[in-house]
């Protein structure tokens, strides 16, 4: 354990950040890029001393003890009146192995984000103060373990994210903007209502005084339900109605379908920072929040669930890559083949094995570098020749070839070439669903095919071929844009070939979660059906 | 001689110490009557109407009398404590029913209102001050801050009165002050025809009032709605009260009370008179005449007609006929806000939208009684006692009265800094506003983040509370019979989301264009194209956000207050 409190650190260092942005005067445009990009950095290091210090022995999950540089200080403390009892609430935060992964690739991501930020060509001052709290919402969420904490984190990313979109946007950003807020709106209102029946739900004992509390490891243990109360552990249908209500906000932003139509909006529209947070990180949230929250809380009703959510994850990866085939515009097509790719993580959750859950997480890294990867690669295109159609270039390969050396990495990674790190996690998320839905995995395998088909073509078209008059000026990839792109690039081919090094750090954690949510399925399902 | 016949000084005498607690109960009102008529003095000393301010810090300096005096009558809440001191009736008199009623009361629960009152009121004062509309019609700003206090005493009186005849007279004394108040830019046609509607909308509903009023004492035989209560409870058990006569006396008399804080079907005159009333005028009819509103409807449906402690049933279902208008108000008022052009008109069904929001606290109210009663008939209520179920409802909507009194009042006074220099209200004219004036538009855009209830605002912390108690479960049968009601709720604060995020989106997205308003000759603009405001008025503008970031963060102190405010209804 450290002497510091590193996830405050983690989570306030944009804030501090933000607070000297403020005394910045806006005409001193290097001095605020620099703060940005300082924070960013330091946030990575702090990460890797986060990772360095990590213990993957320790599971977590539902065992408060298993969790790694803990933090909880008393926030609020309000003794009884009436039903609202007496009300905790505390600044609880904590990691497992399922969230140090997310932590770090949070602290990666945004980073690069900061570099690809260059590009914003007006009103930098208030860009990077909002970029800034959108970094601290992205890492509270992943780092909060109270309901209350994680709620209050998952909207702070809403203002920040639909003025990035409103105001640096594409042509149509007002209404991207507002599709993006009211869609996430919507779902979180209902996880808002769960989460205060969980509340009610949950009384633990502190100092022989019982509490009501918004401590998510609290709601995971049957034995602090209070008996007859809305979310109550046996027999009760509106566990059912409770799991959906969190499973919509969070499917909302993973983006499942058919809950996805802001995000192509979202990401053609948002400038390429945005778009690199957008797919690296703030689609995470929605698989993070239904491994953390929807498995952990109502183990039995995710068993139940999950042959119907595997489907939907099939949707996604089969009528994504059938989208993204169509699209004529390059970062639509990527907006897409996001969809495809989220897809496998949620069939490696429907699993509830080993495999497929670690290959679910692991896809959300993978994904997350290498999507961030293409949206960066799409910038660079897009800042030299301010259009994305598919059909409007050619030949490519000969005029821009740094460029194209890294596009291939990061497309054949896309496609889950062996070799890079996606091929692994796909690999997982096949093997484990292949275990329990064998049916829809064969479906779902299509996916890869029609993936290898539109990202192929699309390199294809771009590349390949002559290069149209009009483009003879186009000038190779920069250095601040390789300063970006080059890390990811190793990182995919790294983890493409030695794994073991993320597998590790989540391994012990996942088998706890797979074997919690198998454990308690079965026993409450049957429990159940005796009270009935 | 007659012995029925009392002699008057024996009269005197036995009235005597009654008048004189009374009058030591009644000080914050004394206070506000004498202010208002040394006001009217005051503004016939003054000829120079650029002197005519002066009037506004006499009536700054009343207004925190009254806040000072009524924080004198609380009572601290004294752990352990079983003894009813919850309050002390004003002006008493003697029934054989009921050993002593009165024409109104001093609790926690009038003082916590008389302190909202007073204190948005001090800022209404202060905004009246910076307002150029309100400075426009310097001759007649005496009468304008003595009007004010004429206002505050009438809404003082409407949480406190437990009588229907005092009920009555507070609500025509903040009705027709308020007229006045709307009219008072009667050069403006806008402002003469909203106080014109007001007028006949307000005569409307206080006539259905009052004959709803009367049946209620027809039925019961007792103006005293603690008396009510009483005549009810044994009448219901003999089954001599006529129900339908009871259920068309409650209505009509909700219409009066709906009225005050337009709540549907009786909101029609709040656009229209939001719109032409000057801005700080509108400020104070959305938050504090809307709390003294809700204050007077929620001791009239809790004391009036609460459950039967007996049987376990409710004397009159009222929570389903106020679930019933919440859903219709908000969902009327968010949807019809969604296609406003005027932002004080936006924000005027915005606060028929927020009135059901509030409804909701009061279904709860309605709904802990009932649960209250189920415990204490099936007779083992001493250990669930400290639950006090019928409170939670009170809580939620006393907090989000503050949460809205911090919110509404600085938007409305931001509102009001850019119409003093752009002269207009209209959303298009906002094109581009955070270039003009960065701290404004943010400043707007906090408060408006706060209505529709996001959080680390205040403004979300009001909403969680109403989810909180309206989802509350019945202690017995364990059934949450409202769930339908709160996700009625959930889907109109996303639908709310649209509108105020259009006045942002307006702000800070859009570039101001050649249809934009062009700033009026008067106003000072920056070198940078930065309008210049007053030092005074930006740092007022933190009085109202400085609360609502920090009670968002952290809101115990708020929770705290407000329970405390009600555990003395326990104690009976």
């Amino acid at each position: 354990m450290l002497g510091f409190p590193i996830l405050s650190i983690l989570t306030l260092l944009p804030i501090a950040g933000m607070i000297i942005t403020a005394f910045v005067p806006k005409t001193n445009v290097k001095m605020i890029r620099g703060i940005t990009v300082g924070v960013t950095a330091l946030q990575v290091i702090f990460a890797i001393v986060l990772w360095a210090n990590f213990n993957g022995s320790m599971a977590g999950i539902n065992d408060p003890k298993g969790f790694q540089f803990v933090e909880k200080h008393e926030w609020i403390r309000i003794s009884g009146l009436g039903v609202f009892g007496n009300v905790a609430i505390d600044y609880f935060m904590g990691i497992d192995g399922l969230s140090v992964l997310m932590v770090l690739l949070t602290a990666l991501i945004s980073f690069v984000g900061a570099i690809a930020s260059f590009s914003i060509e007006k009103q930098h001052k208030g860009y990077f103060l909002m970029y800034l709290l959108l970094v601290t919402g992205m890492m509270g969420v992943f780092c909060a373990l109270d309901f209350f904490l994680f709620y209050v984190f998952w909207e702070l990313m809403l203002l920040p994210m639909y003025f990035l979109i409103g105001i640096w946007g594409g042509p149509r950003r007002e209404y991207a903007a507002i599709k993006f807020f009211i869609y996430t709106l919507f779902g979180s209102v209902f996880m808002l209502l769960v989460m205060i029946g969980l509340y009610f739900t949950t009384q633990v004992q502190i100092g022989g005084v019982s509490w009501h509390t918004f401590s998510i490891l609290d709601m995971m243990n049957p034995a602090n339900h209070v008996t007859g109360s809305i979310f109550a552990t046996i027999g009760n249908t509106w566990r059912y109605v409770g799991y959906l209500g969190l499973f919509l906000g969070f499917a909302i932003k993973i983006p499942m379908f058919p809950f996805h139509t802001w995000l192509p909006d979202a990401h053609v529209e948002a400038p390429t920072a945005i778009s690199v947070i957008l797919a690296g990180v703030l689609l995470k949230m929605g698989t993070y929040g239904i491994l953390r929250i929807c498995y952990g809380i109502f183990p039995e009703i995710a068993v139940a669930t999950s042959q119907y959510m595997v489907i939907f994850g099939v949707i996604n990866i089969v009528y994504g890559a059938f989208c993204a085939m169509a699209q004529k515009d390059l970062k639509k097509l990527i907006a897409y083949s996001s969809i495809s790719h989220m897809g496998y993580v949620m069939l490696g959750m429907a699993a509830l094995n080993s495999q497929g859950m670690m290959g679910a997480i692991f896809q959300m890294f993978n994904h997350g570098t290498i999507t961030a990867m293409l949206f960066l690669s799409v910038g660079v295109l897009y800042d030299r020749a301010h259009t994305r159609g598919l059909n409007e270039f050619g030949g490519l390969a000969n005029k821009m070839p740094k460029y194209f050396a890294l596009v291939v990495i990061c497309y054949f990674a896309s496609l889950g070439l062996p070799g890079m790190s996606g091929f692994i996690s796909e690999a997982f998320v096949f093997l484990g669903a292949f275990q329990t839905f064998q049916f829809w995995t064969i479906v779902s395998t299509l996916g890869i095919i029609l993936t290898a088909a539109y990202m192929l073509w699309a390199l294809q078209r771009m590349f390949l071929g002559t290069l149209p008059e009009r483009w003879n000026n186009l000038t190779d990839i920069n250095g601040r844009e390789l300063v970006a792109l080059v890390p990811l690039a190793a990182i995919v081919i790294f983890l493409g070939i030695y794994p073991a090094p993320i597998i590790n750090l989540m391994s012990t954690s996942v088998n706890q979660l797979v074997t919690f949510v198998n454990a308690a399925g079965p026993k409450v399902m049957q429990a159940a059906s005796i009270v009935r | 001689m007659n012995p029925n016949i009392i002699n008057p000084q024996e009269l005197a005498k036995l009235f005597a110490p009654l008048v004189k607690t009374s009058m030591s109960h009644f000080l914050p009102e004394t206070i506000l009557t004498v202010g208002f008529l040394l006001a009217i003095i005051l503004d016939l000393l003054i000829k120079k109407s650029s002197q005519k301010k002066l009037t506004g810090y006499f009536a700054l300096i009343v207004l925190a009398a009254a806040f000072v005096t009524s924080w004198m009558q609380w009572q601290p809440y004294v752990e352990g404590s079983t003894t009813w001191k919850g309050g002390s009736m004003i002006f008493p008199y003697m029934t054989t029913l009921i050993p002593q009623i009165g024409m109104a009361v001093v609790d926690n629960f009038a003082v916590f209102f008389k302190l909202l009152i007073s204190l948005s009121a001090m800022l209404i004062v202060l905004m009246s001050m910076l307002s150029r509309e309100v400075e426009e019609r310097g001759r007649h700003n005496g009468e304008y801050f003595a009007l004010l206090l004429a206002l505050t005493l009438g809404m003082f009186l409407m949480p406190a009165a437990t009588d229907l005849v005092m009920m009555y007279i507070s609500l025509e004394l903040v009705s027709i002050t308020s007229y006045i108040m709307v009219g008072f830019m009667k050069e403006n046609s806008r402002s003469s025809e909203a106080s014109m509607k007001y007028v006949l909308f307000g005569a409307f509903s206080s006539g259905l009032m009052i004959y709803g009023f009367s049946i209620l004492y027809g039925l019961t035989g007792t103006t005293s709605i603690v008396g009510i209560q009483a005549v009810l409870q044994s009448g219901m058990e003999a089954h001599t009260v006529n129900q339908l006569a009871l259920w068309v006396g409650v209505i009509l008399s909700l219409a009066g009370m709906g009225y005050k804080i337009s709540a549907a079907p009786f909101h029609f005159w709040t656009p229209d008179v939001y719109e032409g009333a000057p801005i700080p005028i509108t400020a104070l009819l959305s938050v504090a005449s809307k709390a003294g509103g809700f204050g007077l409807l929620m001791r009239f449906l809790m004391f009036g007609f609460p459950v039967d402690f007996q049987t376990g049933k409710l004397l009159l279902n009222w929570p389903l006929v106020v679930a019933v208008l919440a859903a219709v108000t908000m969902t009327l008022g968010n949807f019809a806000a969604l296609r406003q052009s005027n932002i004080k008109r936006m924000l005027a069904y915005s606060t028929i939208a927020h009135a059901g929001y509030m409804m909701v606290g009061l279904v709860a109210v309605g709904s802990g009684l009932f649960m209250l009663a189920e415990v204490r008939s099936v007779g083992f209520h001493k250990e669930l006692l400290p639950h006090f179920y019928e409170m939670s409802g009170m809580v939620s909507v006393m907090i989000y009265l503050v949460a809205y009194l911090f919110t509404n009042l600085g938007a409305f006074y931001v509102i009001m800094l850019i119409a003093n220099k752009i002269g207009s209200e209209e959303i298009e004219d906002y094109k581009g506003f955070a270039k003009k004036s960065p701290l404004l538009a943010v400043s707007l855009g906090i408060f408006l983040v706060s209505l529709t209830g996001i959080p680390l605002t205040v403004g979300f912390i009001g909403k969680l509370y109403i989810f909180s108690s309206i989802l509350t479960a019945d202690p017995i049968t364990h059934a949450t019979p409202w769930v339908w009601l709160a996700v009625v709720m959930v889907l109109n604060s996303v639908v709310s989301l649209y509108y105020y995020v259009r006045v942002m989106q307006a702000m800070f997205i859009k570039q101001a264009d050649a249809q934009t308003a062009p700033l009026t000759s008067a106003l000072s603009v920056g070198p940078d194209g930065t309008l210049s405001y007053s030092l005074i008025s930006k740092i007022f503008i933190f009085a109202f956000l400085v609360p609502t970031i920090v009670l968002g963060v952290y809101f115990q102190p708020v929770v705290d207050f407000t329970s405390n405010v009600v555990r003395f209804f326990s104690l009976q």
